[in-house]
C-alpha cells in the first residue's frame, strides 16, 4: 500500500519535536477528519533554520510531515513557500490517492507557519491556493 | 487469556478507553480507544512487530472514516479515530499476551510523543 520511502518516514520520522520560543508555528487539520499536523520554525535571516513537527494521524500523514519538513531545512522563506503538496508526494515516491490530503496538509502548516512568522514580524500574510478554505481538505 | 490481556492494557496504558461492556462480550474480543493517536499509524507498526489486528478507521478498505458503531455509541471523532480491535483465538498462546503487553504500550508511547493532542493535554497539566 505504501512506497518504502513512506515506510522509512513512518517508521523513521525526521525532525519530530517541537522548539522552544519558535519562531513561526502553523496546525492545520482536525480530530474529525484524523489528521492533525503542527509545525515549528526557526528563523534566521529570512531562512529557516530548524524545523521540528507534531502530528496525530495515519502513516502518509506522519511521512508527510517527516519529508516535507526535510525539503524545507535550510531554505528561505520564499523558497519554503513554493513547496507543493505534490512534490512532497513524489519525494516520498508517490501517495496513495485517499491519502494525497496528507501531502495537502503538510504545505497548508508550512504555508501557515510561515504566515505566523509574517505576523509576528509585523509584515503582512501571504495569500496562498488555500486561502478562504480554512481547515478544510477533501476525502474523496 | 482475553480477560489477563484487556487488564494489562488497562493497567500499563494510560488514557485508554475500553469500548463495550467489560464481561457481556465475544469471548476473543477487545475494543479499546488510545487517546491522542490514530489508528492507523498504531496498525502499521504494530504489523512492523508481528501483531495482527484491527482498527474502526479501516483506512485500507477505502473508509477514512472511524467506525460507525463506535461513533453510534457516542465515541467523540478523535477517540473513535484511535480504536483497536484485537482477537484472541484458539491459536493464541499466553506468550502472545505477554509479547502484545511488551510490545504495546511502547508503540502507543511512541505515537503519543509524536502527537499535538498529547502535547497539548500534557501541557494543559494533564487534564
Amino acid at each position: 500500500m505504501y512506497s518504502d520511502k513512506v515506510m522509512d518516514h513512518f517508521m523513521n520520522p525526521r525532525n519530530v519535536g517541537e522548539i522552544e520560543n519558535a519562531d513561526g508555528i502553523g496546525e492545520v487539520g482536525n480530530a474529525k477528519c484524523g489528521d492533525i499536523m503542527k509545525i515549528y520554525l526557526k528563523v534566521e535571516d529570512n531562512r529557516i533554520v530548524d524545523v521540528k513537527f507534531k502530528t496525530f494521524g495515519c502513516g502518509s500523514a506522519i511521512a508527510s510531515s517527516s519529508m516535507a519538513t526535510e525539503l524545507i531545512k535550510g531554505k528561505t522563506l520564499e523558497e519554503a513557500w513554493e513547496l507543493t503538496n505534490v512534490a512532497v508526494a513524489e519525494a516520498l515516491d508517490g501517495l496513495p490517492p485517499a491519502k494525497m490530503h496528507c501531502s495537502v496538509l503538510a504545505e497548508q502548516a508550512i504555508h501557515r507557519a510561515i504566515n505566523d512568522y509574517r505576523i509576528k514580524q509585523g509584515l503582512e500574510p501571504w495569500e496562498d491556493r488555500f486561502s478562504g478554505d480554512d481547515d478544510h481538505h477533501h476525502h474523496e | 487469556m482475553r480477560d489477563r490481556l484487556l487488564k494489562g492494557i488497562m493497567e500499563k496504558i494510560p488514557y485508554t478507553k475500553l469500548n463495550g461492556h467489560p464481561e457481556k462480550r465475544l469471548p476473543g474480543n477487545i475494543n479499546v480507544s488510545f487517546h491522542f493517536i490514530e489508528g492507523e499509524s498504531l496498525l502499521l507498526l504494530l504489523d512492523h512487530y508481528g501483531i495482527c489486528a484491527s482498527t474502526g478507521s479501516a483506512c485500507s478498505s477505502g473508509s477514512l472514516d472511524p467506525s460507525h458503531v463506535l461513533m453510534a455509541i457516542g465515541l467523540p471523532h478523535e477517540i473513535a479515530h484511535g480504536s483497536l480491535r484485537l482477537s484472541l483465538g484458539d491459536l493464541n498462546k499466553e506468550e502472545d499476551v505477554d509479547y502484545v503487553l511488551d510490545v504495546l504500550p511502547q508503540i502507543v508511547q511512541r505515537l503519543r510523543d509524536m502527537s499535538p493532542l498529547y502535547e497539548s493535554f500534557i501541557k494543559e497539566g494533564g487534564k
